[in-house]
């Protein structure tokens, strides 16, 4: 059976919903979630405030919207990233680059991704924000998965114990590969965002060096398929 | 006594209090909505003064801003540096202590660390080059790094020279020009990394708290420690 077509008021409300979205994802864009304002949004749109409402209940319900859109983008920009490189090592590389790519491309929305701590989105999208979330994450650990294990023997009982617990079977990701992900991810988003902060511009340090050689460390760990904090 | 210094005036006193309700009104804004709720209006209505009153401490919220971020540095440097202050405890544990309460403070000051972190440090141009907000806490790092270190390995070089020229530069700029790369390179990793977890903790990505993000950067000074102690690089 063919899905009901939608209500010319249903097509009307989507195609509304999208127009916010957009208008929103640009201010975000140009100017950080500071400046994403409800007002500038309906004016833009010649629209009522109120009327706005009527779409999203606030300005976190909106940000939580486009925080999920930013996961899947991102997620997108690192698929397409792995799909381009033929050795599986290769593929772990240009992921780790995409990464950093796409957030000095989008250091806004990078940011509402992945530093907004007032947790809105979380109150207002949990659902769906961490399986977006996820996503990135999924793409990284199958890229790690498929240049080979990592040795489990690196890894303290404990953390291997709480790892499995926390993703259960659902994956059946090896511990190793989970932790070797993790610990990677959070290395890199570190780089990344005391780079984007600009923070190390201080120490004189160039961070694309410090990226790249963080790379290739990771890199020595997967072909001597080392733990992941060998 | 004829030159005996002017007592502070009331009106100076009044001015000073004022100035220290404005600082702990804006953190009671921040910790409870974030930075961008603080609003020089809502600050004032918050004390029940009126806006332009406030804009006889601040010309602009930016710089109010400017001044908390200030603020919580030194509030972040001081916990740091309080953690490790004559602990007899082996340089390596202190390293642990130094860390910790990095993150203790971050944990207990979440919307504070947001403000520092994870948006952009606006001003980076006029500070002098080699100096950071963090130099003091960076200082105590690279010194117990250091004090880890000794007796430093026969190679103390990171294995790329550009980076290794950079983190030389670096050391002579804060002073400190027997750092080794390797140990420079060992603090500037063990920073972005803890960041990295802390970041991502703040950010809810741990969420169901099964795992333990002290042992996840307890590894991380492990390797770190690995890596700068190592025969190799």
């Amino acid at each position: 059976m063919a899905e009901q077509e939608p209500t010319r008021r249903e097509r009307y409300r989507r195609q509304t919903v999208a127009e916010i979205k957009a208008a929103a994802m640009t201010q975000l864009c140009e100017g950080g979630d500071e400046t994403v304002s409800l007002n500038a949004i309906a004016r833009s749109m010649a629209m009522s405030t109120p009327a706005l409402y009527r779409y999203f209940a606030g300005r976190d319900e909106l940000l939580a919207d486009l925080a999920v859109d930013v996961h899947l983008a991102l997620a997108g920009a690192l698929e397409a990233a792995a799909g381009r490189e033929a050795s599986s090592v290769s593929r772990v590389e240009a992921v780790a680059n995409a990464y950093r790519d796409w957030a000095l491309a989008q250091p806004h929305a990078y940011h509402l991704a992945y530093e907004t701590t007032y947790g809105a989105a979380r109150e207002h999208a949990a659902d769906r924000i961490v399986p977006a979330a996820q996503r990135c994450m999924n793409v990284f650990l199958g890229v790690v998965a498929e240049a080979g294990e990592p040795v489990a023997a690196a890894l303290p009982a404990a953390l291997d114990k709480q790892l499995r617990r926390r993703h259960g079977d659902q994956h059946r990701i090896p511990a190793a590969v989970l932790h070797f992900g993790l610990v990677w991810w959070s290395r890199l988003h570190g780089l990344i965002s005391l780079e984007l902060g600009q923070h190390l511009a201080a120490t004189g340090v160039d961070t694309a060096l410090l990226y790249r050689t963080e790379i290739d460390a990771m890199l020595d760990a997967l072909r001597h398929r080392c733990g992941a904090t060998a | 006594m004829t030159n005996q210094p002017p007592a502070v005036s009331r009106r100076e006193r009044l001015r000073a209090q004022t100035f220290q309700e404005i600082e702990d009104s804006s953190f009671a804004i921040i910790d409870a909505d974030g930075v961008h709720a603080l609003t020089i209006a809502a600050l004032a209505r918050s004390m029940a003064m009126s806006a332009p009153a406030v804009y006889r401490y601040f010309a602009s919220r930016d710089a109010l801003i400017a001044h908390l971020v200030t603020v919580s540095y030194q509030q972040l440097t001081t916990a740091m540096a309080e953690a490790v202050e004559g602990s007899r405890r082996a340089p390596r544990s202190r390293v642990r202590l130094l860390v910790a309460a990095y993150r203790d403070w971050a944990l207990s000051h979440r919307r504070r660390y947001g403000m520092l972190f994870a948006e952009r440090a606006g001003d980076v141009a006029s500070r002098p080059p080699g100096q950071t907000p963090l130099d003091q806490a960076m200082a105590l790092l690279v010194d117990l790094l250091a004090a880890v270190q000794n007796p430093a390995p026969a190679d103390t070089t990171t294995g790329d020279r550009t980076l290794d020229e950079q983190l030389r530069q670096w050391a002579r700029a804060r002073g400190r020009p027997d750092t080794t790369p390797r140990a420079a390179t060992a603090a500037i990793r063990i920073w972005t990394r803890v960041h990295g977890i802390v970041s991502l903790e703040l950010t809810g990505m741990f969420e169901n708290r099964t795992i333990e993000a002290q042992r996840l950067i307890d590894l991380e000074i492990d390797s770190a420690v690995h890596a700068m102690t190592a025969t190799a690089p």
